[in-house]
């Protein structure tokens, strides 16, 4: 039999499954990612551990798009992000000026916004809400440390760089510079070749490099692990196994050649510490809060043969 | 004639069957957010640039050539008019367009004088001007700021780039369908023995059709320029693939002597909102593109099933 009280009763209940569903999904936390390249290991495993992250935030939805390496694209992904009105926008940049103006659309909008794991150009800069991630510039810095103890302070290097044009490979190709003249170091840069990110590429820069630069290259700055250890083969192939060679990343590769003996040294980043550091600060700006500092460094510590068993290589 | 049955296609074939334009919008309305005046905006923005790209990739096709140059032209008009802009907005402006007509009249050169295939003619202009942007930037984006120039982008809630855009699109239909030289254009495509025997200068028209998908890349390139606020010489990549799909899809062809600027423009919208409802739906770009040659691939062998059981 139907009573009127049951009936009463699961109206109620309905009514209140409703009242509590309906704020809950108005509440929610709706974070915007726009990220360059999902082709990048980097790229990808930043992006995967923050998806993975945010998954154990049931109030968090975290939505990715990708530009698959178009800057074109990247801006209209950001206004994309805009007029869905996300909570905070975290951007990946591709290109450090080109994004400016997409950005600015956000910050017109109100919409904080988290450079993550690249910082955009010197304007753009002024309309983030903070920054986190790892310091191109510093790992520049941390190379030329690391080629500079492995030389004895003298000798011709030469650079493997990564995609021309992008801030990643000019800022550690500045870092370098700017710190080996600090350090009054010896050391000559000899010259630079990209190798696009490419460890295939890599190995006939260094050829090429053995080739043009002969009994002069003393060390390698490669601006990825990968290509870092890719060259290493080449030069140990060639009988020139004595060539310092310093990556960028600490990644598995990386560590790998480091043991082997290939590699001289690299600097650790971690993309699971890149994106859970970005993923407490976006929760924290969704909420209004002002994150203590502006620009949220990772730790980056050097890694060479004597400190290598101490990392595991998460990419 | 043949060319004339073809750009006489009833418009409504343009919008529900090739590309099936209308029915994409009409699903795209169940999406939260599609047809918000900033959505809008962001999808009138992205289209605008690519959208004079395809129209001088569809008039090279009618001619029956093809442009894969027209990403790279367009970065070099960008940084062209970035270089240029402390001289004044106008000739920035002028350069880029200019340096875009100069790639385009190479190009045509070698597929006329040197009978070089257009695939290869403008593969190599594609690798030159790339080269020597890159080159000239010392592979670095060149910014500009300039309030005047970020202009170029403004407009609300029409976007000025959507506008020129516009205009370009009504000029070249009109000179495409009303003009003697447009006529002549797609008998220069359909055969281009027969058009030289009824005397046609089938060369200089071939190269009037790249000079304007030079000078429509370069121009497209000063668009995107301003709406980045930087020219950078690495833009563009993809862009000669997404302008043919369009243009297929809008039902040019490969063969010469067949399309429309409705028909491409059309397209174009297509894959533009395709990309973004597929972002309104979250769907990974990886995906996207899937989705984006799955169906390009279905729309052209349902044409030439369609075209092979055609009485004749």
């Amino acid at each position: 039999m139907f009573s009127r009280r049951k009936l009463l009763g699961s109206a109620g209940a309905v009514a209140m499954l409703l009242a509590t569903a309906v704020p809950s999904w108005a509440d929610k936390v709706v974070i915007g990612h726009s990220q360059p390249n999902l082709g990048w290991p980097y790229i990808a495993a930043v992006t995967n551990i923050l998806q993975e992250e945010s998954k154990k935030h049931p109030d968090v939805e975290l939505v990715t798009l990708s530009a698959d390496g178009d800057i074109a694209k990247q801006s209209s992904d950001i206004g994309s992000l805009v007029n869905r009105k996300v909570n905070v926008l975290l951007v990946t940049s591709l290109d450090g000026n080109a994004v400016v103006p997409a950005l600015k659309q956000a910050a017109d909008a109100g919409i904080p916004i988290l450079a993550v794991s690249n910082e955009p150009s010197d304007a753009g800069k002024a309309l983030l809400a903070a920054y986190s991630g790892p310091d191109d510039y510093v790992q520049g810095v941390i190379a030329a440390e690391l080629l500079h103890e492995a030389l004895g302070g003298q000798g011709g290097v030469a650079i493997i760089e990564g995609s021309p044009g992008q801030s990643t490979t000019l800022l550690r190709t500045q870092g370098l510079k700017d710190r080996l003249a600090e350090l009054k170091s010896g050391i000559t840069i000899l010259g630079a070749q990209t190798a696009d990110w490419n460890p295939v590429k890599a190995k006939d820069v260094a050829q090429a490099f053995l080739t043009s630069y002969g009994d002069q290259l003393k060390g390698v700055f490669a601006q990825d692990d990968n290509s870092g250890a890719a060259a290493a083969e080449v030069f140990k192939a060639a009988g020139r196994g004595e060539i310092k060679v310093v990556g960028t990343g600490g990644t598995k590769n990386g560590l790998k050649a480091i043991k082997e003996g290939l590699m001289y040294g690299t600097m650790d980043q971690s993309p699971t510490t890149d994106a859970k550091q970005a993923l407490d600060l976006a929760l924290k700006l969704a909420k209004g809060e002002k994150p203590a500092e502006k620009r949220n460094i990772i730790p980056m510590p050097k890694i060479t043969a004597a400190n290598v068993d101490q990392f595991k290589g998460e990419w | 004639m043949r060319a004339s049955s073809l750009t006489s296609k009833p418009i409504f074939i343009h919008l529900f069957v090739k590309p099936p334009l209308v029915p994409l919008l009409l699903a795209a309305s169940f999406l939260d957010g599609f047809w918000t005046s900033g959505n809008l905006r962001t999808l009138m923005e992205s289209i605008s640039t690519d959208g004079l790209i395809v129209i001088g990739m569809t008039i090279v096709m009618i001619a029956g050539g093809f442009d894969l140059s027209v990403g790279a032209v367009m970065a070099m008009g960008g940084v062209a008019a970035i270089v240029l802009l402390p001289f004044g907005l106008p000739i920035g402006l002028l350069g880029a367009v200019f340096a875009g007509g100069l790639a385009g009249y190479l190009n045509g050169l070698q597929v006329t004088w040197l009978r070089i295939n257009p695939f290869i003619a403008t593969l190599s202009m594609m690798v030159i001007v790339r080269g020597a942007t890159l080159a000239y930037t010392d592979t670095r984006p060149v910014v500009s700021l300039d309030e005047n120039f970020l202009l170029l982008n403004g407009g609300r809630p029409v976007p000025l780039p959507f506008l020129v855009l516009v205009i370009v699109a009504i000029l070249a239909h009109v000179a495409l369908t009303q003009r003697p030289w447009g006529r002549h254009v797609y008998a220069v495509g359909a055969g281009e023995l027969a058009a030289a025997m009824s005397g046609l200068k089938t060369a200089r028209l071939k190269r009037q059709c790249y000079v304007l998908s030079g000078v429509l890349a370069g121009l497209a390139g000063v668009l995107l320029a301003s709406r980045l606020g930087t020219g950078s010489p690495i833009i563009g990549e993809a862009t000669p693939l997404i302008a043919a799909a369009a243009a297929l899809l809008g039902g040019a062809s490969l063969r010469g002597g067949e399309g429309s600027v409705a028909g491409a423009i059309a397209g174009l919208i297509f894959v533009g909102c395709l990309i973004n409802v597929l972002n309104l739906l979250d769907m990974p770009s990886y995906y996207q593109r899937m989705t984006i040659g799955g169906l390009l691939l279905l729309l052209v062998v349902t044409d030439g099933t369609l075209m092979r059981l055609q009485p004749r």
